[in-house]
C-alpha cells in the first residue's frame, strides 16, 4: 500500500509537469534552431551566433547519420522489418529538415555579413556576434570587394578613391559605410509576461502591455533588447 | 553668355553620363548581367578627372591673387563646390553600377556553382571575373570540412519535402555514382534520386524536377 501511494504521487508529479509547461519540457535543440533561424531571417541586423546550440545539433546530426547509414547497409544485405524501414525513412526525413535549418541559418548570416561587411567589422558590438569563421569570412570578403572596387576607384582623382569616405579626410567619419536599417518593422511573438513596458525612449509615456502570446508589429529597434533577453521571438 | 560658358567647359551636362551608367544596370532584367559598359564607365571616370582639374585650376587662380581659400569670392567658392559635388556624383554612379553588378555576380556562385558559364563570363569585366573567382573560393572555404562549417550551403534553397525526387534528364550527362550505385543519365529518362544527389544537377539545368501533382 505504501509503495502504491508513492507511485501515485510520482505519477501526479509527472502529469503536472507535462501539463501547461509541456512546451518548455519538450523544447528540443531542433526547435531552438528553428527559432534561431526564423529570428535571424526576420531581424535586420545580425544576431549573436548560437555556438553551443549549433555544435550540439551538428553532433546529433552526425551520430544520426551513421545510424541511418548502417541501418541502410544492413537492410541492403539482410532482411529488415517494415518497422525498421519506416524508422530509417523517418530519421532520413528528419535529417533532411535539420540540415536545411543549419544551411539556412548559416546562409542568412553570411548574406547579412556580405551586405554590411565594413560596418560589421568596424562595430565591436556587432563583430562580437560573429563566429570565428564568420569573422574570417567578413574580413576576407571586405578585402575582395575593396580590390574589385579599387580597380575603378583607383582611377578617380586624388582624394576621391576611397571606398569608405566620399572624400578622404583625416579624422572624418566614414560616410560611405552602409548599415542595417534597425527601424524596419517586424512581427513579434511575446514569450513572457512583462506587464507595462516602456519601449520607446523618445516617447516614454507611451507604454505597451506585453503579455505572453501577444503578437505585435513594431519597429525592430524598440524590441531589440527584448529579443536579446529572449522575451520575444520574431515571426 | 550661355554660349561662352559651354565653350569654356566643353562637355556634357554634369552628371548625365553617370545617370546613363546607372540606367544601364537599372533597366536590365534582375537575374541577368549585361555586358560591362567599359566605355561609359571610363567616360564617367574621365569626367571626374576633368572636374578635378577644374577645381585645381580654380584654387590656383585664387592663390595667384594672393588670397587664401577662406577669403575666396562666393562665385569662386561656388564653382569649386559644384565641381567637387560633380565628382562625388560620378563616384556614386560608378559605385551603384559596380555594386549592383557585384550583387548579381555573387548570386551566380549560389545558383550556378564555381564554374562560370562562358556566356556570362564574357559580359563581365576582368576585375569582375577576378572577383567571382575570389568570392567563390571564399564560399568554398567557409563550406569546407577543414577550416569551415562542413556543410554545402548551396543545397536546400527551400525546405525539403521528400528525400527522394523524381527527375527527368534534360541533357545527356552520362553515368553518375550515387549512394545507391551508378545511374546512367540518358537524355529524357526519368529517375528517382536522392535529393542531395539531384539538387546540384537540377541547379545546373541537367535535370528537371518532376512534381508529384
Amino acid at each position: 500500500l505504501g509503495t502504491r501511494a508513492f507511485q501515485m504521487d510520482e505519477e501526479e508529479d509527472l502529469a503536472s509537469q507535462l501539463g501547461p509547461r509541456t512546451s518548455q519540457v519538450h523544447d528540443t535543440d531542433v526547435s531552438k534552431l528553428k527559432r534561431a533561424f526564423v529570428n535571424e531571417k526576420c531581424a535586420p541586423e545580425i544576431l549573436p551566433f548560437e555556438f553551443d546550440l549549433v555544435q550540439r545539433v551538428v553532433a546529433a546530426v552526425d551520430s544520426r547519420e551513421s545510424v541511418v547509414a548502417s541501418a541502410r547497409a544492413s537492410a541492403s544485405t539482410g532482411p529488415s522489418s517494415a518497422a525498421d524501414d519506416l524508422q530509417t525513412h523517418v530519421f532520413q526525413s528528419e535529417l533532411n529538415r535539420v540540415r536545411f535549418l543549419l544551411r539556412a541559418y548559416y546562409r542568412t548570416r553570411l548574406f547579412k555579413i556580405e551586405n554590411h561587411a565594413v560596418w560589421t567589422l568596424k562595430e565591436p558590438a556587432v563583430l562580437a556576434r560573429l563566429s570565428t569563421l564568420e569573422k574570417e569570412y567578413a574580413t576576407n570578403y571586405a578585402n575582395v570587394v575593396e580590390e574589385h572596387f579599387g580597380s575603378v576607384l583607383g582611377q578617380m582623382p586624388e582624394g576621391y578613391g576611397s571606398m569608405l569616405q566620399q572624400i578622404e579626410e583625416q579624422d572624418a567619419a566614414w560616410d560611405m559605410v552602409p548599415e542595417p536599417n534597425l527601424d524596419k518593422h517586424v512581427f513579434c511573438l511575446v514569450k513572457q509576461d512583462r506587464g507595462d513596458v516602456m519601449l520607446d525612449p523618445d516617447d516614454p509615456e507611451n507604454t505597451m502591455d506585453l503579455e505572453r502570446n501577444d503578437i505585435i508589429m513594431i519597429r525592430y529597434r524598440l524590441i531589440k533588447t527584448l529579443l536579446e533577453e529572449n522575451a520575444v521571438d520574431l515571426m | 553668355a550661355r554660349g561662352r560658358a559651354r565653350a569654356s567647359f566643353g562637355m556634357s551636362n554634369f552628371g548625365s553620363k553617370g545617370a546613363m551608367l546607372v540606367t544601364d544596370i537599372a533597366q536590365s532584367a534582375k537575374g541577368t548581367i549585361p555586358p560591362y559598359n567599359d566605355e561609359l564607365a571610363r567616360a564617367v571616370v574621365d569626367e571626374a578627372q576633368e572636374h578635378h582639374r577644374s577645381i585645381l585650376r580654380l584654387i590656383g587662380d585664387i592663390q595667384k591673387t594672393g588670397a587664401s581659400l577662406d577669403e575666396a569670392k562666393p562665385d569662386d567658392a561656388a564653382s569649386i563646390l559644384v565641381h567637387h559635388q560633380a565628382v562625388l556624383r560620378n563616384k556614386r554612379a560608378l559605385l551603384v553600377y559596380l555594386n549592383e553588378r557585384m550583387r548579381r555576380v555573387r548570386a551566380l556562385r549560389w545558383e550556378v556553382g564555381t564554374g562560370l558559364p562562358e556566356v556570362v563570363a564574357e559580359n563581365l569585366s576582368h576585375s569582375e571575373r577576378s572577383f567571382f573567382t575570389q568570392y567563390a573560393a571564399l564560399v568554398n572555404k567557409y563550406q569546407g570540412r577543414r577550416g569551415g562549417v562542413g556543410l554545402n550551403l548551396t543545397l536546400d534553397p527551400a525546405p525539403p519535402r521528400d528525400h527522394k525526387v523524381q527527375v527527368r534528364v534534360l541533357e545527356e550527362y552520362g553515368e553518375v555514382v550515387t549512394r545507391d550505385g551508378a545511374v546512367d543519365l540518358r537524355k529524357n529518362t526519368v529517375h528517382l534520386l536522392w535529393r542531395d544527389d539531384a539538387q546540384p544537377l537540377i541547379a545546373e539545368g541537367v535535370l528537371e524536377k518532376l512534381d508529384d501533382n
